[in-house]
């Protein structure tokens, strides 16, 4: 019988059809055995002493007390008396309290939701005013969480649309920082730490990488602004290497300037070039080649 | 949206004015028990609902009834209905039955003293004051003006100030609000006010992108590009069925062959050429003549669309 069949053909075919003994294949009315040798025993009470369920059975987490839950429902003074979250409460909190919060309230809500139907019954028209009052607290409370992080992605969305004005910074930061003195130049280098934190979302610590995320067409971008910021300094102050150095080769060249200091990266460029490596790579190895390059370095800065 | 209580659409709503409230009203009271005594009813619509310091007159503060059973009795307000737009006050209040499963703490007998809720139109705002010889003065404010606002650090929000209307010297500040105290699921203030975000990254996503589509829907009707087929009928006229006489018309106009233009022959161009100039000869008034020389000169669309129709005519043929 297909799940479609209508009730009624299902019941007509229940009556129809009549009970079948399988052990001998053929059909046998049902029969009560000797009604004296059945032995009734004791009735079981529904109480809770004679369940045994364990305080670790997932259902617990519908009372508000847990597996020490002794009735049914809270009373009314054991129920939460607070206000919701406000909006600028909500927007100094990150993600993940925010996620937190998001599924301690709905735990609640789910306990509310349970006991409001042991209070009320299924009748509509009763409704327990103290119920819809704490719910309401938390749905509002819901309801500003999507807010507040609605309001950062329209802000992250927007950000992106102003491309002109971030290059603007950009520049204006490279005319700043490639004309700083050498006194200056640990302030500016702090200041590019968290610059490209900032634009290109480049990790300030090696530590914090996540290089399934972070490796992206941002950092390339990221990358490249910074190897030519520091090699036109370093151009500025000494004009004559200029010349034989010339201009930096794609990622290869360019990533020894974010992982080690201005001369070690100029070095190793040198050594690039001198064993022939110093290839541009193809727009579709880029990634891989830094994932696998950043991977080995923070394995030996490890050791 | 609630999930403590069922909503049916088909059920009675007076607030959705299915019904009358008045009707409601009688129908609530005539089915509550007499514990429960007459239904407040749900006077005031949702939209129309004020808050306790949008009406002026909150929780604690001294309040003088003008009209009604009580009137003359200066009392202080316990707490604001805003469903039915009225005021619990101390010491107002009537004996009622309640059955024993409702009964509050301490309560050993079933009649249990009740406030009455007087409706905000019956009272009006008072206020204690002390003059130099200790006598205690009653004022009582008829209306009530709100000036500038100011943070008031019991209630933790910005208050406006209050007055006696029509008398703003007299200031009417703002009753001490009932300590909250925090239970067990209330958030500690440090840890609620704890900062943990800052912006420092416009490279990055606020939240996982996986999370968007529990704030857009992207399978939102406003977001399709393709029309429905009920969308589509809506913006386009529907073909009009056809009378007998109609179909006869369209079919004799389509028998007929088809209109062809051809340029004017040297001859016609003469006469109509004739015809003009015997006109404008007659004329004398040279504004006229300015006038026509002037329209001879402008472009009819029509005419050079005739031309080009002729045109093509030709090389075709």
């Amino acid at each position: 019988m297909s799940i479609r069949t209508s009730s009624r053909l299902f019941s007509s075919t229940i009556s129809r059809s009549k009970p079948v003994s399988i052990v001998n294949g053929k059909s046998k009315p049902l029969k009560f055995t000797d009604l004296k040798t059945i032995k009734l025993r004791e009735p079981i009470i529904p109480t809770k002493k004679n369940f045994d369920v364990s305080s670790e059975h997932p259902l617990w987490q519908f009372f508000a007390n847990g597996s020490n839950t002794t009735e049914s429902t809270r009373s009314f003074n054991d129920m939460s008396h607070g206000r919701e979250w406000s909006l600028a409460e909500l927007r100094r909190k990150s993600f993940e309290d925010l996620h937190k919060l998001w599924y301690i309230v709905l735990k609640e809500r789910n306990v509310l939701a349970r006991e409001a139907v042991a209070v009320n019954g299924p009748y509509e028209r009763s409704r327990n005013a103290q119920f819809d009052a704490v719910d309401q607290k938390l749905l509002n409370t819901h309801k500003r969480i999507k807010e507040v992080l609605l309001e950062r992605q329209v802000a992250y969305e927007r950000v992106q649309t102003l491309g002109d004005k971030q290059q603007e910074y950009l520049n204006d930061f490279a005319e700043r920082y490639i004309n700083s003195s050498n006194d200056d130049i640990s302030l500016f280098n702090e200041k590019l730490v968290r610059l490209q934190y900032a634009f290109f979302g480049i990790q300030p610590s090696l530590d914090d990488y996540d290089l399934k995320e972070d490796i992206n067409v941002k950092f390339v971008e990221g990358i490249n602004y910074i190897a030519n910021l520091k090699i036109s300094r370093y151009f500025k102050q000494n004009p004559e290497a200029k010349e034989s150095f010339g201009e930096l080769n794609g990622v290869k060249e360019e990533l020894p300037f974010l992982l080690y200091d201005i001369d070690t990266a100029i070095q190793q460029v040198k050594d690039l070039r001198a064993s022939n490596e110093s290839i541009k790579l193809d727009k579709i190895d880029v990634l891989p080649y830094l994932k696998s390059t950043i991977s080995t370095f923070i394995e030996n800065e490890q050791q | 949206m609630s999930w403590t209580h069922h909503i049916s659409r088909f059920a009675v709503n007076p607030i959705k004015g299915k019904i009358s409230a008045t009707k409601y009203e009688a129908t609530m009271k005539r089915m509550s028990l007499p514990f429960q005594g007459p239904s407040e009813g749900l006077k005031v619509p949702p939209h129309e609902r004020r808050t306790q310091i949008e009406k002026g007159i909150v929780t604690g503060d001294l309040v003088y009834i003008n009209e009604g059973e009580h009137k003359g009795k200066v009392s202080s307000v316990i707490r604001y209905l805003e469903e039915s737009d009225s005021y619990m006050l101390n010491n107002v209040s009537e004996k009622t039955l309640i059955p024993k499963h409702m009964w509050g703490p301490g309560a050993t007998s079933h009649v249990f003293d009740y406030p009455i809720p007087i409706p905000a139109s019956h009272i009006k705002l008072a206020a204690k004051d002390k003059d130099d010889s200790g006598k205690i003065n009653y004022v009582v404010a008829d209306k009530i003006a709100f000036k500038e606002k100011y943070y008031d650090d019991r209630y933790h929000q910005w208050l406006p100030r209050r007055f006696v209307k029509f008398h703003e010297s007299i200031e009417i500040p703002w009753p001490e609000p009932n300590s909250l105290k925090d239970d067990q699921y209330c958030t500690i203030e440090p840890i609620a006010l704890e900062k943990s975000y800052e912006l420092q990254t416009i490279a990055k996503p606020p939240f996982p992108k996986e999370l968007l589509s529990e704030f857009r829907n992207p399978y939102s009707h406003h977001k399709k590009r393709v029309f429905t087929e009920v969308q589509a009928r809506r913006i386009n006229a529907p073909n009009m069925p056809l009378s007998m006489e109609q179909k006869i018309y369209l079919a004799k106009q389509a028998s007929k062959p088809k209109k062809v233009l051809e340029p004017l022959t040297e001859e016609m161009k003469e006469l109509i050429g004739s015809k003009m100039a015997e006109h404008i000869n007659k004329i004398d008034n040279p504004a006229l003549l300015g006038h026509l020389e002037h329209v001879s000169k402008t472009k009819v669309p029509d005419f050079e669309k005739t031309l080009k129709s002729i045109e093509e005519n030709q090389t075709s043929n």
